[in-house]
């Protein structure tokens, strides 16, 4: 009897479980529909499957009914934007990782002074407000002449993705037991030796983790990334966003979809990388 | 002695090298920038966009009715507007609490197999472009949406729902994108959660509701009060939801920081604002690390106490 | 002083419990149990990890069900009673005490949920903790006790509710062998005291032998005997509880007959004389000889019997000497010499050859496992 009225709040349990998963998985399997959608006026309403959207965001005629000009894309912004968008991604996360882990190693590994007043501000990038670091950056960089351009994108996004990646190196040396280090310099090995043959390898996944994911996060920026583009530079999602502000149209739900696949992909990877054990 | 004087300055040159590059990065490019900001936001806004150096603190005067001057007049909007940022940003907290609390349970009570599988579907639609996310609920809740569409369909409406451009269709957009940020920490503190406690609770005779309220709730309380910070955080400065959903009807302090960088061109009264959205959160942050800081002085005297 | 009696306060009646565990299929760690328990008795279920104890324990606390079977409270069923509506209270294995209240909080939670008045919750908790004797310790915070006086805290929580029966599991296990002693006796004691009937988990045999007046041995979810310490020491059922409690000497052989007196043949090995009542002529049995029933002088009379053995080993543990040494045919033996200051024990050596003496009551018989 009791045996039922445990399992049954297992049940609701379960239900609500997935009820969750369907509120977050949803609104994205409704954008991969309508993006297959061969209705151009309404998307709600099924009217048959077609890959026009996603072939007039190449640039390339419909092969359905004949559309209105307004429905197809210039290639060459679509991909100069997509272009801007992996420089600023990849500069900016290799970067980060680069200072997020010697931070991390440093925190890890010596005890100075000011530790904590280090490991306080490196929080600080990741709790402050998007909007609050984007504007505090525009201010900054017209005021000492900076030119607004993908530099500046990149500068700005390294301000808060090494926190990022420091998070994720430290959480990983933190598990990591440090008398290997220790036993490698009784060995005779020099600190670059041990660093090169034994602390890097084995931080190394959370320091591919750690770029793989700020390397999305930075793909995906939109606030701080508005902010300091300034007017002739355009990531992809700042295309998508001016697209949207133009109106609703079937290809921004292809191009959303390329995005959600090629995000989804690359986080996969870094999450598997961050939780895998040596 | 020699050789710990080569140790010692060995251990500097490490330490310089690896902390030098962080220190340039947030130095110049986080603690001067949000310094300028703070300046500016003292400073009088010129007549075509651009600051007048002179000190002026009524950008502060228009907000909050003092100290007015400088042709200034206080404009009780802002007050509003930051009223209902403060009051979104808290139901944002409120519902993403609700809904991420039972799924934690849910979640730490499966096979280790499941558990894996059912995290990396929660962690990752985070990934997912914001932009792309909330675009899909413009898609769902406008008139000619898929709600409306389908619920007409079915006959339970006639005339489409008013969802898009409402107070709801904000808080819908918020509490999906910052949905994650509440779960993680919940079921950081959830899985740690000492299930014979319970067990214990209820061996004492404690009904269910007696062992929620004063065994689960308080130990799990860590990881709620860790979630509510970094929900209210994001949800507090956010202009993309309300300027996505909330049309011109919903608007909060993000998005009339925006305005004053972008169109208005009143740079000092947008730091101001952006000041005010900076100090709450610093404050909120502050409040957080001390209670957890006693917290964990409670524990580090009571572990020094352990024999 | 509490009076063991021969009325029943619980029984578990027909128990059985099977799991499906992703690796290694079904484990059934209730196996048709039937048990019944005394008023005020001390019962202890021994047995290895994974043979039911505690999964029997939670059972009768209410946070396991049953597949089949029932457990009765003075005769009434229990099933349908959730695990907050039993009068039952545990010590848990890692005391599971709440980490977020003091000593008095926890102490007191129980009469709190209850609704007792604050004023009378007081002098019950102040009385309890009298009684572990941690008084003074009220506003400290589990975390800063030591394990020792956790485990009173635990204690004193438990029984605070005047439950019917107090379940322990594995209660002592944490403590360093020093302290798990004298908690044994204190735990004896204070059960004298409270006059409340213990349920108490353990793989210990050393513990189980200390404190309990009964003991269940338990093996693969199922009691394979239940009796006093004495009885399950000296005349163990089948090998496995022989071999469970305490050290022994345990031959495999065939019995034989022989007019008024009988032996059991050891393949390629001696013959130990034995008395066989019960037991039949060509019975595969188990026979124990403990170690301490060897002596290296013959006894006096002549009844009873010899094993020749080789030292191999001589351990010191203070009170006596081990001998381990091997039969001539290979098979291992122990036996034990009260250590005397003097020079018989030291010319004791390894290689010598040895004859070890038993009294013909000292060899017991079982019946042989099919294994």
């Amino acid at each position: 009897m009791s045996k039922r009225r445990f399992s049954s709040g297992w049940t609701a349990l379960h239900i609500y479980g997935a009820a969750f998963l369907i509120f977050l998985y949803a609104p994205l399997a409704l954008i991969t529909v309508y993006s297959f959608n061969s209705n151009a006026l309404n998307m709600a309403v099924w009217t048959g499957f077609t890959f026009d959207w996603y072939r007039t965001l190449f640039g390339m005629q419909p092969a359905g009914a004949a559309f209105d000009a307004a429905f197809t894309e210039n290639p060459d912004r679509l991909l100069g934007v997509l272009r801007n968008s992996l420089i600023v991604a990849l500069s900016a996360s290799a970067i980060s990782t680069v200072i997020g882990t010697a931070t991390a190693l440093a925190t890890a590994r010596y005890d100075f002074i000011g530790k904590r007043i280090y490991q306080a501000l490196l929080f600080m990038p990741m709790i402050m407000p998007d909007i609050v670091l984007g504007i505090a950056l525009l201010i900054f960089f017209v005021g000492v002449g900076f030119k607004l351009s993908l530099a500046t994108i990149i500068i700005g996004h390294c301000t808060f993705l090494s926190s990022y990646v420091y998070i994720i190196v430290a959480a990983r040396l933190a598990g990591m037991d440090n008398t290997l280090e220790v036993a490698s310099a009784d060995l005779g090995a020099g600190p670059v030796t041990t660093f090169r043959r034994v602390t890097l390898p084995l931080i190394m996944p959370g320091v591919i983790g750690g770029f793989l994911l700020a390397f999305i996060i930075s793909l995906d920026d939109v606030v701080i990334t508005y902010f300091i583009a300034g007017v002739d530079t355009q990531t992809l999602p700042l295309f998508i966003l001016a697209m949207v502000r133009r109106g609703i149209r079937p290809q921004i739900n292809a191009l959303a979809v390329l995005l959600i696949m090629f995000s989804f992909v690359v986080a996969s990877a870094g999450l598997y990388f961050r939780s895998r054990r040596n | 002695m020699a050789e710990g004087g080569t140790i010692s300055s060995q251990r500097r040159k490490a330490l310089f090298v690896l902390l030098t590059p962080i220190t340039l990065l947030l130095g110049a490019f986080f603690l001067i920038p949000l310094g300028i900001m703070v300046v500016y936001s003292f400073l009088e806004p010129g007549l075509y966009g651009g600051v007048v150096w002179s000190f002026y603190p009524y950008n502060y005067g228009r907000i909050f009715g003092w100290p007015l001057g400088g042709g200034e007049e206080f404009e009780p909007l802002y007050i509003q507007i930051i009223l209902n940022s403060l009051y979104y940003a808290a139901l944002t907290v409120i519902v993403t609490l609700v809904v991420c609390y039972p799924v934690a349970f849910w979640v730490s009570r499966m096979g280790p197999m499941a558990k894996n599988i059912v995290l990396f579907a929660i962690t990752l639609p985070f990934f997912a472009n914001l932009l792309v996310r909330i675009y899909a609920w413009l898609l769902l809740l406008r008139p000619t949406g898929a709600v409306n569409t389908a619920l007409m369909s079915l006959g339970l409406i006639d005339q489409p729902l008013n969802m898009i451009f409402t107070e709801f269709a904000v808080i819908v957009g918020l509490v999906y994108v910052l949905t994650p940020f509440m779960f993680l920490p919940i079921y950081a503190s959830v899985e740690r959660l000492d299930w014979s406690l319970v067990q214990a609770s209820q061996d004492l005779g404690a009904t269910p509701f007696q062992t929620f309220r004063r065994v689960i709730l308080p130990l799990t309380a860590p990881g709620i009060a860790g979630g509510c910070v970094i929900v209210f955080i994001p949800a507090l400065g956010n202009f993309i939801v309300p300027s996505f959903l909330g049309g011109s009807k919903v608007q909060m302090t993000g998005n009339v920081i925006e305005r004053q960088f972008l169109q208005a061109r009143n740079w000092p009264f947008g730091s101001t604002l952006a000041m005010i959205v900076m100090a709450s959160v610093l404050l909120l942050v502050l409040a957080y690390t001390l209670w957890m800081r006693r917290a964990a002085n409670n524990e580090r005297l009571a572990g020094a106490g352990h024999v | 002083m509490r009076q063991v009696s021969e009325q029943e306060v619980l029984r578990v009646d027909g128990a059985r419990k099977t799991f499906r565990t992703p690796e290694s299929g079904v484990v059934t760690p209730l196996d048709g149990i039937t048990l019944s328990i005394r008023n005020n008795e001390f019962l202890t279920l021994l047995g290895p990890s994974g043979c039911g104890k505690t999964t029997l324990l939670k059972t009768i606390a209410g946070f396991e069900e049953l597949d089949e079977g029932e457990i009765f409270l003075e005769g009434r069923a229990m099933s349908a009673v959730p695990a907050h509506r039993r009068p039952f209270n545990t010590v848990f294995q890692n005391y599971a005490l709440f980490p977020h209240m003091t000593v008095a909080g926890n102490v007191g939670y129980g009469l709190q949920v209850a609704g007792v008045k604050r004023g009378e919750e007081t002098a019950r908790v102040t009385d309890v903790l009298r009684l572990v004797g941690l008084s003074g310790l009220e506003r400290r915070k589990p975390a800063q006790l030591s394990g020792g006086q956790q485990q009173r805290v635990a204690l004193a929580r438990a029984l605070i509710n005047r439950p019917r029966v107090l379940l322990l599991d594995e209660s002592l296990s944490a403590l360093d062998r020093k302290l798990r002693q004298s908690m044994q006796i204190e735990l004896k004691n204070l059960q004298n005291t409270v006059g409340i009937t213990f349920i108490f988990v353990t793989h210990d045999q050393e513990e189980a032998l200390t404190m309990s007046d009964r003991i269940a041995v338990m093996d693969k979810g199922r009691i394979l005997q239940l009796g006093t310490p004495a009885e399950i020491y000296d005349t163990p059922k089948n090998r496995f509880v022989a071999g469970f409690i305490g050290t022994s000497n345990i031959f495999s052989g065939t019995l034989a007959k022989d007019g008024g007196t009988s032996r059991v043949e050891i393949e390629s090995g001696p013959a130990i004389a034995v008395t066989a009542d019960g037991f039949a002529a060509g019975d595969k049995v188990d026979v124990m000889l403990r170690p301490e029933h060897f002596a290296l002088a013959s006894g006096r009379n002549g009844a009873g019997g010899s094993l020749e053995a080789v030292i191999e080993n001589i351990v010191f543990v203070g009170t006596d000497l081990h001998l381990h040494g091997r039969l001539a045919n290979g098979l291992p033996v122990v036996a034990l010499e009260r250590h005397a200051r003097g020079a018989g024990a030291l010319s004791l050596a390894p290689g010598q050859t040895v004859t070890l003496h038993y009294q013909a009551t000292a060899p017991h018989l079982m019946k042989s496992q099919a294994v």
